[in-house]
């Protein structure tokens, strides 16, 4: 019998692995665990390169997987159209079928889990963000210093500090590009004669701007979408050491479906994909990591329960191109950080809540991202492709998940899962405030360019099986035990109780810690 | 990916035509090769409809025209789909990359382009709703 097996091997799941580890416990790992497949070769520049090489597998893939958004009815977020990428969403609609109504669900079934596609933005809780949770950010801090120190984190101290928490052992910030230097340079000559409610600073992201733990710093090629670059974190990496050192017992191949539990431990239920056998393992305790929706999926199968609607939080989200007039004519710089290289906060009266904004270069896509959603005919967009695009950067704006009624999630009979969302119906007319603050620093938009985010498309799924103070069926307490349960417990973001607009990974992977911590501290007991 | 049936002959006159109004010039063989090799595994694509939109774009000499004009009027979604595959495959190509990335900035040029584009693009909507309404689209 282990003492701990954790379900799932995305970043709660590995933070939660760590922490054991450090506790002197060897959990269990179980997951599918796809892993990426063939990964072509990289150039030190993309854009270089693409002058002299044929980048077909690089940018399309021998299967064409590049094209899925426009081929098949797979919709994925942009970086997910990376045929290198493939992998993380392989098999996600066969293993957990999903009826969805007004909700694009993403999911990932490969070892690390979505995290090996994020954008890395690593953003601490505050006491602000966790106003509606059973703890305090002085129960998460010290995860979040640990993380930081193992992962290597660039950020500085700024305007945003306030916000973003502490900057310890922060590597240095990335290098701006051209454009967002301007925008950057202006906001700080001007802020102080500017409305106070609007903040920017320097990101903070788990990408190396200096070598740290055997990874790379940035190199600055624009490759980062189309290749595994390792100084872009991916707890995948942790994982891997964790599991040579035989801190992790990792079995992969497994879809884990349910589990009961008596006054001994917990016993759990899980089919292996190969054989179709089903196969069981036990434990004194377990940790469910497997993304929100999956780990509620497992809660409900647990207890047989095709009635209960769960809610679903996700951060509403806009997309607003900012058209830089100052850079218009400028050839494309091609060693920009195509990554969110400056943050936004807007407390904003209009929306009556904070929101946060994710500034980035558009370098690292494809030109052909953006040939469809331009005004002109053909040929006209090619140009404002070559023309334009160069002095553009896009903001994505993240509302709380209270700012739209949650979506549910209910299990069906045959094993589906039905998640209903509601359309993202975010009020544009509210921005005035904000795009005139923007023109100010040099940054054009009109409400008719932005974008409104699909629903499930800005991929901060949270708040199935929340933590509450007196824990009701279907919450969890302080330490994410599940309430009826006395060795389960919630690790990752199903349990957070509310979502403030900021990245939740790494609130995420410092609240898995600090779980794994109770529960290594009760096995000791017992 | 499933496929749809193949029509060989349609797929090469559109990859042809759409690569013409894109870029102007003939299509390299192995975009030709790579766009109906793609084509093939739309799954959007259902024979019925593709017969049609094969007849329809065969009877049209400016397809950029069509395109822009059932861009905004939402018909012929299949050939925007069409075109963006091909940019997207055409932007793989080595020879290709100062269609898309040009290398020394100019505000003229740039400005230029625009005024150009946006009248262009006055044109080719004018001219394509003229199409779409004779080909009963």
């Amino acid at each position: 019998m282990f003492e701990a097996i954790i379900v799932g091997s995305g970043a709660s799941g590995v933070a939660a692995a760590m922490e054991f580890a450090e506790c002197g416990i060897t959990p269990l790992m179980i997951d599918v665990g796809h892993l990426a497949g063939h990964t072509p070769s990289v150039p030190a520049n993309l854009y270089e390169y693409r002058g002299q090489h044929d980048c077909f597998d690089l940018m399309i893939g021998g299967r064409y997987e590049g094209l899925s958004n426009i081929l098949t009815d797979r919709q994925v977020p942009v970086k997910l159209t990376a045929p290198y990428l493939e992998y993380v969403t392989r098999d996600a609609k066969h293993l957990s079928p999903l009826d969805e109504a007004e909700f694009k669900a993403i999911q990932s079934f490969s070892l690390g889990g979505l995290a090996n596609a994020w954008g890395a933005g690593l953003y601490r809780f505050t006491d602000d963000d966790l106003e509606a949770f059973p703890i305090a950010s002085g129960d998460l801090d010290p995860y979040f210093d640990k993380l930081t120190a193992a992962i290597g984190i660039a950020g500085t101290a700024d305007d945003l500090t306030p916000f973003l928490g502490s900057t310890e052992h922060l590597q240095r910030p990335h290098r701006l590009s051209r454009n967002i230097s301007a925008l950057y340079e202006r906001y700080q000559r001007r802020s102080r004669r500017l409305a106070g409610s609007v903040h920017i600073g320097r990101a903070r992201v788990g990408i190396l701007t200096e070598a740290h733990d055997g990874r790379p710093a940035f190199a600055y090629g624009g490759t980062e979408f189309f290749h595994e670059d390792r100084s872009i974190y991916s707890p995948r990496y942790t994982l891997d050491r964790l599991v040579d050192d035989g801190k992790v017992v990792l079995h992969r191949g497994l879809l884990v479906e349910s589990w009961t539990e008596d006054e001994t431990g917990v016993r759990i239920f899980a089919r292996d994909l190969a054989t179709q056998a089903s196969t069981t393992f036990e434990a004194r305790t377990l940790l469910l990591a497997a993304g929100a929706i999956n780990t509620s999926k497992i809660v409900l199968q647990s207890h047989d329960d095709y009635h209960t609607s769960l809610p679903l939080l996700e951060n509403p989200a806009l997309q607003l191109p900012l058209i830089l007039p100052g850079a218009f004519g400028q050839p494309l710089q091609t060693d920009a950080f195509g990554l969110v290289q400056l943050n936004l906060i807007w407390d904003s009266t209009s929306y009556a809540t904070r929101l946060q904004g994710s500034i980035m270069e558009i370098t690292a896509p494809r030109r052909g991202e953006f040939f469809a959603s331009l005004p002109y005919a053909a040929r006209g967009n090619l140009a404002l492709i070559r023309h334009l695009l160069p002095a553009m950067i896009v903001m994505q704006l993240f509302f709380p998940g209270s700012s739209q009624e949650p979506g549910t999630l209910q299990l069906q009979r045959n094993g589906r899962l039905t998640i209903t969302g509601h359309p993202n119906t975010l009020d544009l007319k509210k921005l005035q405030f904000l795009l005139r603050y923007l023109r100010k620093l040099g940054a054009w938009s009109h409400p008719r360019l932005i974008v409104r985010v699909p629903t499930g498309h800005a991929v901060h799924y949270a708040g199935s099986l929340p933590m509450r103070e007196a824990p009701a069926r279907y919450q969890c307490d302080a330490t994410g035990r599940l309430h009826g349960a006395q060795n389960v417990f919630i690790a990752d973001s199903a349990s957070f109780s509310d979502l403030p607009a900021k990245n939740m990974s790494f609130a995420m992977m410092a609240n898995a810690m600090r779980i794994a911590h109770a529960v290594a501290a009760q096995i000791r007991r017992t | 990916m499933s496929s749809v049936p193949s029509q060989p002959e349609a797929q090469e006159r559109e990859a042809v035509k759409i690569y013409k109004a894109l870029f102007g010039r003939g299509i390299p063989d192995k975009l030709k090769h790579r766009f109906i090799e793609a084509s093939k595994l739309d799954r959007s694509a259902h024979a019925h409809s593709l017969e049609r939109y094969y007849r329809i774009i065969g009877g049209v000499r400016d397809l950029e025209a069509l395109e822009i004009a059932g861009r905004y009027t939402h018909k012929l979604p299949l050939l925007s789909q069409r075109f963006q595959l091909m940019v997207f495959l055409a932007e793989a190509l080595p020879e290709h990359r100062s269609d898309f990335i040009k290398k020394r900035g100019s505000v003229i040029r740039g400005v230029g382009a625009v005024i150009a584009g946006a009248l262009r693009t006055g044109y080719k909507f004018s001219k394509g709703m003229v199409l779409l309404r004779t080909r009963r689209v």
